[in-house]
Order: C-alpha cells, then structure tokens, then sequence
C-alpha cells in the first residue's frame, strides 16, 4: 500500500500534471470569482479537453479547477458583496463588512487559509475513513433529509436577531417566493400564470445576487456616488498572523467537519453546510454579537465548510460511484469517459490512480493556497476603483452574471425583482438572509417531507421512528426555541444572581 | 469635414447591412455559426452527450455549433425557446424523450408536432433494477411478491412525468400490479436503493451500470426493443412477455418551416457526426447506443413512442 501510494504521487509529480493542476486552479480562481460562472460550467468547458488527457492529467485539471473555484467564490462575496457561487453565500455577511472597515485583505487571507484547512481536512477524511462515511450517508433518505432542512430553516430565527418578527416575514415570503414553479411531486405548474420560464420556479443564484448586490448599487443611485464613502483598502495584514491562526481554529475545524459531513450525503446541497457552520460558529463564540458586523470567525467557518465539502463529495463518488453534488457528477462523467469505473472496484482494481486522486487533491489545495495568496494584493485593488467606476461595473456583473447562468434574461429580470425587493428591505431593516436560506432551502424541504409521506404511506411517524431524522428534529426544536427563551432564562439567571448578592 | 465623416460612417453601415444580407441570400447554408440548444443542464449525461456530438458534427457543417443550456421544466423551457426560434436552420434543438414527457403532460401549450425532427441519434435504456441482496432474480419473482402484496413495493424514479415514471407506469398496469411510485429526482435514485428506502427503481443504463458491475445491484429487465450490448445477459420485457418498449431516445428538432433543403443538410451532417469516433468513444462509456434514423424513420418512431407515452400518463391518471 506504501509503495502504490508513492507511486502515484511520483505520477503526480510529472511535469505535466503540475502544470494541469496550476491550470486548473487559475481558472477555477476565475470562473468562482466571477458571479454566475459556476464551477459545473466550467468543468463541463474543460471536459472536453480530458478526452484526450491520460487519466491523472485530466485529474489534476479538474481538481485544480474545483478546489480554486470553491475558494475564488469569496473573493467576489468579500470584495464587491456578490457570492462567486452559490456556497460562499454566508461568507459575504462577514466578509463584505470587513472589507468596508478596510480589512478586506485581511477577510481574504482569512478565507483562503480556511480553505486550504478545509480542503485538506476533507482530504484526510477522504483517504482514512471513506468507506464508513459513505455507509453512514446512505442511510440519509426522505425523512432524514426533511429533518436536516428543517434544522437549517431554524437558523431564519438566529439570522434574523435584531427582530425576530422582521426575520420570520423575510423567511415565509421567501417559502412563498419557492412555491412557484412545478410541484415537485406531481409534475404540475403552481403560480406560474401560464409563464414557461417560472415552471422552474425562483432560482437561486439570480435571487442571491439580486439581494445582495442591487441594494448597494440602488443606495449609491439614491445617495450620490460622490457621497458614499469610499472603501478603505489596506494592503498591509493580509498574512493573518499565527497567533490568529490559532484562535480561530475551532471555527475552521467546525466549518471542515460540517461541510465534509455535509458534503457526504448525497442530495443535501451546499449552502446548508455553510450556513449551518456560520450559525454554529456563532453559538460557540463568546462575542456572538459581533457576528455580522465584520469578524474574521464569520468567514472562517463557511470557508471551511464550503472546501470541506468538496473533498466531502467525492466520498460517495469514489467509494460508492455516487455523487454528491453536480460537481461530482461531472467528475463521474469524467472517470467513465477515461474507461475507469467508479465504485467499490475502482479501489480494487485501479488502486494507484485512486492515490493519484488522492495526491492530485492535495495538490489542487496547496496550488490554491499559493495562487490565491499571492495574487491577495491584486484582488484587493479592486477596492481601490472609485465608487462612482466601481458600482456600475458591479451592475454590469449583476446582469451578465445572472443572463449566463441559463442564457436567458429572465433570470436577469428575477434578479432585478429581487434586487429591488432587497434595497427595500434593507431600507426598512428586514434581514434579507432569511429569505434567501428559505428560497434554497425550501423546495429540498418541501420534496423531502411529501416523499417521506409517500415512502411512509402517509404516517408521519417516520419522521421520529428514523433515529437521525429524530435526532435532527431534536436539535432543530431547541436551536428554534434557542434564541426566543434564551433572553428569559439569562434575564432570570441574571435576577437571581442579583438576589444572591 | 464633419460631413464627409458622417458621410463615410452611414456609406459603410449601409454597406455592412446589404453585404450581410447578399451574402446569406446567395450563398448556401450554413454560413454562421448554428446555436445548439440543450434541454437539462451542465454536466447532466444530456448535456455530455450533446456537447460532444455537437464538436464532432460542425467540421461536417463547416460552421462551429455552439452549447447553449436551456434547463427548466422538465425540458419545456429549451421547447418553448426552440419553437419560438427563427426556422432558418441556426438554431437546432437537442431532443430527448422529454420532448413527449413535457408535451403530453400539458406544461406547455403544444404538441411535439410543433418541430421539425431532422433525425434520431440514439437511446439508452432505461432498466428495472433492484439490490443485489433483494430475493428477486428475474422479473417474474418481482411480479409474483407484487401481486401477493398490492401496494408494498416501493418503486423510485425521476420525478412524476418523466420518462423513468412513465416506464414504471407501463409496467405496473401491463402486468396487472399494483406499486408505490415515489419520484426520487435524479441524484437520488441510486443511493436510495442502496440505502433500502425503495425496492425497485427504473434508472438510465449508465447510473446504474457501475452498482451492476461492483456486484451491490441487479438489472432485472430491459424496457428495449433488442438486449443492450453492454448487458446481454439481461432479458428484455418483450422476452418476458410483456410489450413494453421506452427507450430514452436523442436527436435534433429544429423549428417549424424550417426550409426542407436545411432539414437535409442537418441530417446529413448529424449523421456522420454520430459516426464520428469521438462521439462513439463517449457515447460508449455513457451507455448511449448509436442508432441513427433519419427524418422519415424518426417521424414514424416519435408518433409510436408519442403514444406511448400518451396512454401511460392516463394509465398513470396524469392526464384525463
């Protein structure tokens, strides 16, 4: 086993594959840094060019590609307050803000580093203990599934803190909003109006861009663009000390766990690995309240999470020949186009290019790492365009971005829509990250919970005689209940105290 | 000065405009680029497929031919997009069963009559297949546990409608059973079987092949007109007696009123494109079976597989 595993990395080492790899990354730091560029799209533009690639090249390439693509989707979340893709979502909350205070250079650094711990955690998990986590995510069907949603749609309660009213209106508009489009049962269209392109129902990426972007270009419209302030961008302190390196490792090992567990089950989807990471990253820190402001924690645990789940995906799809995600399913393709087939014989019979999967991911990580980091000071420039420059060409991104991800201008008047429902509510101080995790989060819900009644024949026991299902609904009870009996039990601890003394 | 500038700029617009309307008047089709529109989306086994026959066709049209993604409502959103395209010949549609599925279900309001079909590139099959470790070896012993116990066997496919339901469907009425449909979607097929939630499920050859071949799952008939290559050992259901033959098909439609000279021309340079050998590689690891018809053929197929699928969604009670 020794002997394979350097072996394959010798393979790895070849010129060739290096150069595939460092390829792989530029572009993906490309295609997920730039909205609506989504790493799918991208693999599929490369796949291509695998057909004539010997199997470890092709590897190389498209985990190059992968891996920097996951971390370059913070650098727009960071910078301009739009998310790359869909998984750095929870990034732009902390890392937008910082980037205001003029730490931009800082939240990069901050969320590369958290990547690379992420990716190389998936990684280990990856080649220690595969086959077990795979077992486990099998046994996530319909129930399991509807309770794991259900936890993450209680974190409209915590994102919405300021009041938890205004984060519940957010939060049911947006499962209104993810009514529309097919039943996803029956096959039948539901608020559609006899219009083809809603039968889709509300996209996700339009309606994030929509609601995090807009709303700054329509402030700098209202306000004057010569009245905004100016971003600070500093280019010193971007090489996070070690000293904070280390205080913010418990986030990055929370945010690496989840997204890998996460990442796992076939069909759970990504933004509820960062999201749930960001919450639980807020639970365990002692300044929770600073969460939101613009805190490096805040952009450590997604970052993690959102690497994690890369090497998480391919648990299924190397041990079980089962993807994860739609990443993965490329990735599939791409093992079957080479003649190898994926699953329990890949192991068996091609057991060195397994290990130069291993070993080609390990270098996607740490070419990430590198080409990220030295291209920091760059990025940050960006900053430095004048506001009145800056925000039309936000706008300009906003449409080409949502027009390219299905090639059509209807996602781009639904981010428009959404674009201006957000600068309303900003304006009136409803949170919009709870609409936003109900429209992603809502129709996996929905399908979940009506799949488990057909599976179940409509007795909803299932949803408790399932022991993770229970466990789910357990900790989804007391993380809903969490923020509203909170104050009570602290405000009497607090009156006993008090009385104590 | 000014004048004779303006002068130059409308001489040269003027110019442009004729000089590109002369030139596709008089020369022959194609003389641009041909947009290539997709029904699902990236990386899907439609999508792969697609792309790549689209790279080996445009040397035999001598025009690059460009991947679009049209994804949405089940394939209808690229339709509707398709039908309401100029019939010139510059934007072809990759079909699919979808093109019956989405028609017949009543999402969008037309038939699949509304296109021109220049021709049909290939199937895959969409098998019957259970847990290696289930008691059922053949058709027959699922019929026999399923008629002694109506209303237990859970069977998943794609999603209500598609064509994985409707084979379900077919085979569920045909045979006289009574069966639990559950519409998994497609990234949950598979690891629902694994993970024991449904017994049985109708999957696209190439998801279920690898599960086949690592021993943890077992095919037990063919909805195919003929056994597939890569699984001869497999019985089909005309083998076994019951006439059910769904084949998830691909081709290229075009619009209504496309000129009959292009309608030859696309099937001419289809076809060799599908003889390519880049395409035969890939359609082969895809589980794709290469089997070109031609406009005339292709008519007569989609009218039988149209009807098909027709009466398994009354059978289904989709439709009235």
């Amino acid at each position: 086993m020794g002997e394979i595993a350097i072996a394959a990395l010798m393979d790895v080492l070849k010129l060739q594959n290096i150069s595939a790899s460092m390829m792989g990354a530029l572009f993906g730091l490309f295609i997920g840094s730039t909205p609506g560029l989504t790493i799918s799209l991208g693999m599929v533009l490369l796949l291509p060019l695998t057909f004539t690639l010997p199997p470890v090249t092709s590897f190389c390439l498209l985990l190059g590609l992968f891996s920097s693509g996951m971390t370059g989707g913070s650098i727009s979340a960071i910078l301009l307050n739009i998310p790359g893709t869909p998984s750095a979502s929870a990034t732009a909350i902390d890392g937008h803000e910082m980037a205001k205070k003029g730490r931009a250079g800082e939240a990069l650094g901050t969320a590369i580093t958290s990547s690379f711990f992420g990716g190389m955690f998936s990684l280990a998990c990856l080649v220690l203990i595969a086959p077990t986590i795979a077992k486990v995510a099998l046994k996530f069907g319909a129930p399991e599934l509807f309770s794991l949603v259900l936890l993450g749609l209680t974190l409209i309660c915590s994102f919405g803190q300021k009041s938890i009213i205004k984060g519940l209106i957010s939060g049911v508009l947006g499962l209104i909003f993810m009514t529309v489009g097919l039943d996803p049962m029956v096959g039948l269209p539901r608020f559609t109006f006899g219009i083809v392109e809603l039968q889709s129902g509300v996209s996700f990426l339009p309606v994030m861009i929509g609601l995090f972007a807009i709303p700054q270009i329509l402030e700098g419209i209202v306000m004057g663009a010569e009245v905004i302030p100016e971003y600070r961008a500093r280019l010193s302190g971007v090489l996070p000390r070690f000293r904070n390196i280390l205080r913010l490792i418990k986030y990055k090992i929370l945010g690496a766990v989840m997204g890998t567990a996460i990442g796992a089950i076939p069909g759970a989807g990504g933004p509820i690995a960062v999201f749930l990471s960001y919450d639980y990253a807020k639970k365990i820190s002692k300044n929770k309240e600073e969460f939101g402001t613009g805190i490096p924690a805040g952009v450590a645990a997604p970052e993690a999470a959102n690497n994690g789940m890369a090497g998480g995906a391919m648990i299924p799809m190397l041990t079980l020949g089962i993807p994860g995600d739609p990443i993965t399913a490329i990735l599939l393709g791409a093992l079957m186009i080479q003649g190898l087939t994926p699953g329990p014989l890949l192991f068996q019979y091609n057991a060195q290019f397994v290990y130069s999967v291993f070993w080609a991911f390990f270098m996607a990580n740490v070419l990430t790492l590198i080409l990220a980091f030295s291209t920091i000071k760059l990025w940050v420039r960006i900053l430095q365009v004048p506001k009145r420059v800056l925000l039309p060409i936000i706008g300009i991104l906003c449409v080409i971005g949502s027009y390219a991800l299905r090639n059509t201008f209807f996602d781009t008047a639904t981010m428009l829509f959404f674009g201006l429902l957000g600068y309303f509510m900003k304006k009136y101080e409803f949170p919009v990250v709870p609409m936003l995790l109900a429209i992603v989060l809502g129709p996996a819900l929905e399908q979940n919970l009506r799949m488990a009644l057909i599976i179940s024949q409509g007795n909803p026991s299932i949803f408790v005689t399932h022991p993770i299902s229970l466990a789910f609904l357990i900790i989804a009870f007391f993380s809903f209940t969490g923020p509203l009996v909170k104050p009570l039990i602290s405000g009497k601890l607090k009156t006993k105290n008090t009385s104590k003394s | 000065m000014k004048r004779f500038k303006n002068f130059i700029v409308i001489f040269l617009t003027v110019v442009l405009i004729f000089g590109a309307t002369i030139s596709g008047l008089a020369q022959d089709y194609p003389t641009k680029p041909i947009n290539f529109l997709i029904p699902f989306g990236a990386g899907g086994s439609a999508d792969i497929m697609g792309r790549t026959l689209a790279n080996a066709t445009k040397k035999y049209l001598g025009q690059p031919i460009v991947p679009i993604n049209r994804p949405g409502a089940g394939g209808g959103i690229m339709y509707t997009a398709l039908k309401n395209s100029k019939p010139d010949g510059y934007t072809v549609g990759w079909n699919s069963t979808s093109v019956l599925t989405a028609t017949n279900i009543g999402n969008v309001p037309f038939t699949y009559q509304a296109f021109e079909h220049v021709c049909r590139i290939g199937y895959t099959a969409m098998p019957i297949a259970v847990r290696a470790d289930s008691p059922w070896k053949s058709f027959n012993d699922l019929e026999d546990y399923a008629r002694r116990n109506p209303g237990k066997i859970k069977v998943g496919n794609a999603g209500t409608g598609s064509a994985t339901h409707l084979t379900a469907v077919i085979m569920e009425k045909k045979a006289g059973l009574q069966v639990i449909h559950v519409p998994l979607g497609a990234g949950r097929r598979v690891p629902s079987l694994l993970g024991g939630e449904v017994e049985v499920i109708c999957v696209p050859l190439p998801e279920i092949a690898p599960q086949v071949k690592a021993g943890s799952a077992r095919i037990l008939a063919m909805p195919t007109e003929k056994r597939d290559p890569s699984f001869p050992d497999v019985p089909t259901f005309k083998e076994q007696g019951y006439d059910i033959v769904i084949e998830l098909f691909r081709g290229i439609s075009v619009p209504k009123g496309t000129p009959s000279n292009v309608l030859r021309i696309l099937e001419d340079a289809f076809r060799k494109g599908s003889q390519d050998a880049s395409f035969r590689r890939v359609a082969e690891e895809n589980g794709f079976n290469i089997d070109f018809k031609g406009r005339i053929d292709f008519e007569r197929y989609l009218a039988e597989q149209d009807k098909l699928i027709a009466d398994g969604m009354k059978l289904g009670g989709l439709v009235e």
